[in-house]
């Protein structure tokens, strides 16, 4: 049967009308009948979870002064929106040309062939009121957004830029156009009245908006420095309490204790559920699981301290350790260069400087936590761990030795670079201790060797601390109680005496001292508490007799009083210590590094302490050097109100 | 003068531009409604004084859209004006120049968003693909109004050229969906004319066999995606289309902006949220809402009664169209009219099943709704060609219908 015109256009008609009404039932299927579903979804999306950032934990010193916290702070971000860029790359040889809307045209300007690879628009209009508003010429501020701009470009393309011509060809445009573009900041902190009137009004600065940050202040200063370490921004991938993805930048800790700390400072992100009504602006708060915020810490060390023990090393490239002997509690930690937290970047960029004008990095910088982390020969400050080593293992109390001035191998060999610096005649622990004769620790040191009782030498010095972590190294721990099979003997015996591979830190022979004062190792902690929580006390037993150990701290307490660091007036606060010269270099090049370890009882409020300075690179010896800063550093020490700390 | 407005008003059909009207009011009023960003906050399109945004400074879009109309009212006078016979007669110069027009923006034009559809007149943004839609209703009028030869399977062939050309140009630039539309408008034609409906089933059953062939080798990953997705979202076929976590990330990520409209469109309830207040149900997380998913902008603020509404003025457009088709004895005339049908018709049809999930996301505007510039200027032509058609009912003795 065939159809006629009007047949047709009827039977086209009622197919439309059909199609009408096949689009209605659906229609009606979607607005009435699942309405309800619907509703629901569009509900689900005006509300989202947002996380919101834990406050970061606060570190107060120990008399509960600031030294770092959080504060809010402002950042002007360039918009993505705002900033498309048209950016043109030659696919014959790479010439990248940034330029606004208005200025494409031409061949490249580079090999003269026909440009390829549009990317999108610039436009920059009226920067007049932001570069009013930060107090900017407008062409600065163009030349900083554009130089933003330019960065972001050479980010996204720079995978482009990497890849042969011919594969560059064969990459297709949609493929590296589909970058994401992301807000950028452009100012860092800027001040709450330009946040003000760009958050206010955003008609007048299209191409901005403010992004609230949390800054990290360091307020504990130079003194603090190697202490308190830096932050970082780092963006974490969490889950919404439905399990959707989000991600969020927290300040993360990157070094020192805000680094070893960063679990029990960040904190917890808690969620806000939003509603959002677009039109109205208006948020309302369906749900919130408020953010747990970080644990505030409190240090054992005080600002005034850490002050006096700056104010002790009077300039000197070096370092000082104090610790309270029984507990362990870091009293100061103070390391010489130092540098104000401000300065980081230049600091940084200075020593990488040096660097590469020396080759290798300098032997001692401004950034080098010394007192920590910093390993030295010790000198004839470890001769007492020597002592305690031999005579512990068997040797008599009693035993004495023959000083001349020069010490003999088992050959009979006279071995110069470890004789001693004067003639003592016969000596025995006391007198030993006293004046620091050489021989008299060697003898010992051989004794011990040739017994086959050199593995109790490293056991008791592991016992004291010397060739184990303290747990306050801000750097990789270094192993230095090793000796090497060359020359192993003469290695061994020079250790004796602190010379040789032997190295230590100061902190590690302030804790050394502690044991030797106790009779018990104490573990070295910076943190008197983490929230309510104090810091437990650890102390290990040195397995060391008691009587010995009470030979030597008598021994100790006559070397200010008649030994090599008498006349400097540290007798008067019943200080027992030792000094140390351990020689570097040869000739002309020779210099020393000069100690002073020991301890003293407590006093005004002040526990019993141990410490031990070093002073890097000097002509002196250790009582002249040291004695006259630790009696200064005592002085202020003792005479300011201590908290039984 | 005087003469030229009496003839203008003597030209309007009234059945015809009386919906065509309602549409574009309703265009307008939804475009009101919609929202866009500024400087990090929302401002209604019904805001009148310039408003940066992106690259260049726009207008707010009602704006915009009645600056359009105005300068529509010049081609669509004269598309009134002169007789249509006139037009129709011209037909394959103004094929060749539409098709120059094409070839043009292909080559020469400036790429944006990948694609070269555009070209500049006087500062206006042109695209001569919506152009070519009406330029092709014409040109086949103007073949097929005398011919028979359609009326046979083989002469089936003799129009297809035709259509062709645009249907293989038009993707190029790319622009699938509007090259695309070519063919139904040219079956629909045909139809009328008087070719074998089986003959055109034959023909659309081997077009569907040779749908896998071009799917695999002949449509651009972000196409296949579109098809995938619109696949995968179907209830039973979610699982056998989609394995691959991958892909399934990446089908979410193309069904987002079909995902936002059902949401839109389902949210409104029987009377919707009313006028205006769209964006703060569900609007505004629909992308291109002021453009190809404009329908998602009815459906919430005007719920079902809103939409029906709109699809009721289609629906009384069309048969306004056709009713001009039936009462005009001329074969071209009525082609003419039919082509407009057709047009209108599967635009509208293609655009509203898209966004209820009904077919693959395209970028096919609805037609005096959608935002589109060019797609509005050729709408008014197309209406203003059918007023003519309407205007000049033939008096002679034709050959009859089409058989």
């Amino acid at each position: 049967m065939t159809l006629n015109f009007p047949q047709r256009l009827r039977l086209l008609s009622l197919l439309g009308l059909a199609a009408c009404g096949f689009l209605f039932l659906r229609l009606f299927w979607l607005q009435v009948v699942e309405h309800g579903h619907w509703s629901e979804q569009a509900e689900a999306q005006r509300a989202g979870w947002r996380p919101v950032t834990a406050p970061r934990g606060v570190i107060l010193d120990r008399r509960g002064r600031v030294l770092a916290r959080d504060e809010a702070g402002f950042d002007l971000v360039l918009r993505a929106a705002a900033w498309e860029g048209r950016l043109w790359i030659c696919t014959h040889c790479s010439h990248r040309r940034y330029y606004k809307q208005g200025e494409e045209g031409g061949r490249c300007p580079n090999c003269r062939d026909e440009k390829r690879g549009v990317m999108r628009y610039a436009d920059f209009r009226d920067l007049k009121p932001a570069a009013r508003l930060l107090d900017m010429a407008e062409a600065d501020l163009l030349a900083l957004v554009e130089r933003r701009v330019d960065q972001a470009y050479r980010e996204m393309i720079g995978d482009l830029l990497e890849m042969s011509e011919e594969r560059r060809e064969r990459v297709k445009e949609d493929e590296w156009q589909d970058h994401g573009w992301r807000d950028r900041r452009l100012v860092r902190d800027v001040s709450y009245e330009v946040a003000r009137e760009v958050e206010l009004h955003p008609e007048r600065n299209p191409a901005f908006r403010i992004r609230t940050v949390h800054t990290r202040r360091n307020e504990g200063g130079r003194e603090f420095v190697h202490i308190l370490g830096r932050v970082r921004e780092h963006t974490l991938e969490i889950a919404s309490p439905e399990g959707q993805k989000h991600f969020t930048d927290v300040t993360q800790g990157a070094s020192g204790l805000e680094g070893g700390l960063d679990p029990v400072l960040r904190g917890v992100p808690g969620w806000v559920r939003l509603h959002r009504a677009p039109r109205r602006r208006s948020r309302a708060v369906l749900d919130e699981r408020p953010p747990i915020p970080g644990l505030d810490v409190r240090l054992t060390l005080t600002v005034e301290d850490q002050r006096l023990g700056i104010d002790a090393l009077a300039g000197a490239q070096g370092a000082l350790a104090v610790v309270n002997a029984d507990t362990g509690a870091v009293l100061v930690l103070v390391s010489e260069p130092g540098y104000l937290p401000e300065n980081y970047a230049s600091e940084l960029a200075e020593i990488r400087r040096v660097k590469e004008i020396l080759g290798r990095w300098p032997n001692h910088h401004a950034m080098h936590d010394a007192a920590a982390s910093g390993y030295y020969a010790p000198g004839s400050i470890f001769k007492p761990f020597t002592a305690l080593a031999a005579l512990d293992s068997g040797i008599p109390l009693e035993t004495h030795a023959h000083c001349d001035g020069s010490f003999y191998n088992r050959k009979g060999q006279r071995l110069d670079a470890l004789k001693c610096s004067g003639v003592h005649g016969d000596v025995d622990l006391a007198q030993a201790t006293r004046v620091s004769c050489n021989i008299y620790f060697q003898n010992l040191m051989a004794r011990l060797v040739e017994e086959r009782r050199f593995d109790h030498f490293v056991q008791v010095a592991h016992r004291f601390g010397v060739g184990v972590p303290t747990g306050l190294e801000t750097e990789a721990f270094r192993e230095t109680l090793t000796f090497e099979e060359e020359n192993w003997w003469y290695g061994v015996v020079a250790s004796s005496i602190g010379q040789g591979a032997l190295e230590c830190s100061p902190a590690q022979m302030a804790r050394a001292y502690a044991a030797l004062a106790t009779g018990r190792l104490p573990r070295l902690h910076l943190v008197a508490q983490v929230g309510s929580r104090p810091t437990a006390v650890e102390r290990t037993p040195v397995g060391v007799s008691e009587p010995l150990l009470a030979r030597l701290r008598d021994a100790l307490r006559e070397v200010p009083r008649t030994g090599t660091a008498a006349g400097f007036g540290l007798e008067q606060w019943d200080v027992a210590c030792k000094t140390g010269t351990a020689q570097k270099g040869r000739g002309a090049n020779r210099t020393h590094n000069a100690w002073m370890a020991g301890f003293a009882p407590p006093r005004h409020g002040r526990p019993r302490i141990a410490f031990a300075m070093v002073v890097l690179d000097t002509p002196l010896h250790g009582g002249e050097v040291c004695a006259p800063r630790l009696r200064e550093f005592f002085r202020q020490f003792y005479s300011a109100e201590g908290d039984g700390q | 003068m005087r003469t030229t407005l009496v003839h203008l008003q003597r030209s309007l059909h009234w059945p015809v531009l009386a919906p065509a009207g309602l549409l574009l009011a309703c265009g307008l009023l939804v475009l009101a409604g919609l929202e866009i960003p500024v400087g990090g906050k929302w401002v209604a399109g019904w805001h009148l004084r310039q408003l940066p945004v992106g690259r260049s400074a726009v207008a707010a879009w009602p704006l915009r859209r009645l600056t359009v109309l105005a300068v529509a009212v010049g081609p669509a006078a004269f598309a009134l004006l002169v007789p249509y016979k006139a037009i129709v007669d011209r037909a394959y110069l103004l094929y060749g120049a539409n098709m120059l027009l094409l070839v043009f923006a292909l080559v020469a034009s400036e790429a944006r968003n990948n694609t070269k559809r555009w070209i500049t007149v006087f500062g206006f943004d042109f695209q001569p693909s919506e152009l070519m839609k009406l330029t092709l209703v014409v040109t086949l009028a103007r073949f097929i109004r005398f011919r028979s030869s359609y009326k046979t399977f083989k002469g089936l062939g003799t129009p297809s050229p035709l259509t062709l050309m645009p249907t293989v140009l038009i993707p190029k630039q790319p622009d699938l969906s509007t090259g695309l539309l070519c063919i139904p408008i040219l079956f629909t034609m045909l139809f009328v004319a008087g070719a074998r409906p089986r003959h055109l089933g034959t023909i659309a059953l081997l077009g569907a066999l040779a749908m896998y062939p071009v799917y695999e080798w002949g449509l651009k990953p972000y196409q296949k995606q579109r098809i995938t997705g619109f696949l995968a979202q179907l209830p039973g076929f979610e699982g056998r289309v989609v394995e691959d976590a991958i892909v399934k990330e990446m089908l979410e990520k193309e069904n987002y902006q079909l995902g936002k409209s059902k949401i839109a469109m389902g949210a409104g309830g029987w009377t919707g949220v009313g006028a205006g207040n769209g964006e703060d149900q569900a609007l505004y997380r629909v992308p291109e809402r002021h453009n190809d998913f404009i329908s998602p902008a009815v459906g919430p603020e005007g719920g079902p009664l809103g939409t029906v509404t709109v699809l009721g003025l289609l629906a009384w457009l069309l048969l306004a169209v056709l009713g001009v088709a039936g009462r005009q004895r001329d074969p071209a005339g009525r082609l003419i009219c039919v082509g407009v049908a057709a047009l209108f018709g599967f635009q509208a049809f293609v655009n509203l099943a898209m966004t209820i999930g009904l077919m693959p996301v395209t970028g096919m505007t609805l037609p005096f709704l959608s935002y589109g510039r060019s797609s509005i200027v050729v709408s008014v032509l197309a209406v203003a060609l059918v007023c003519n058609v309407a205007a000049r009912p033939s008096y002679e003795f034709g050959r009859g219908d089409f058989d």
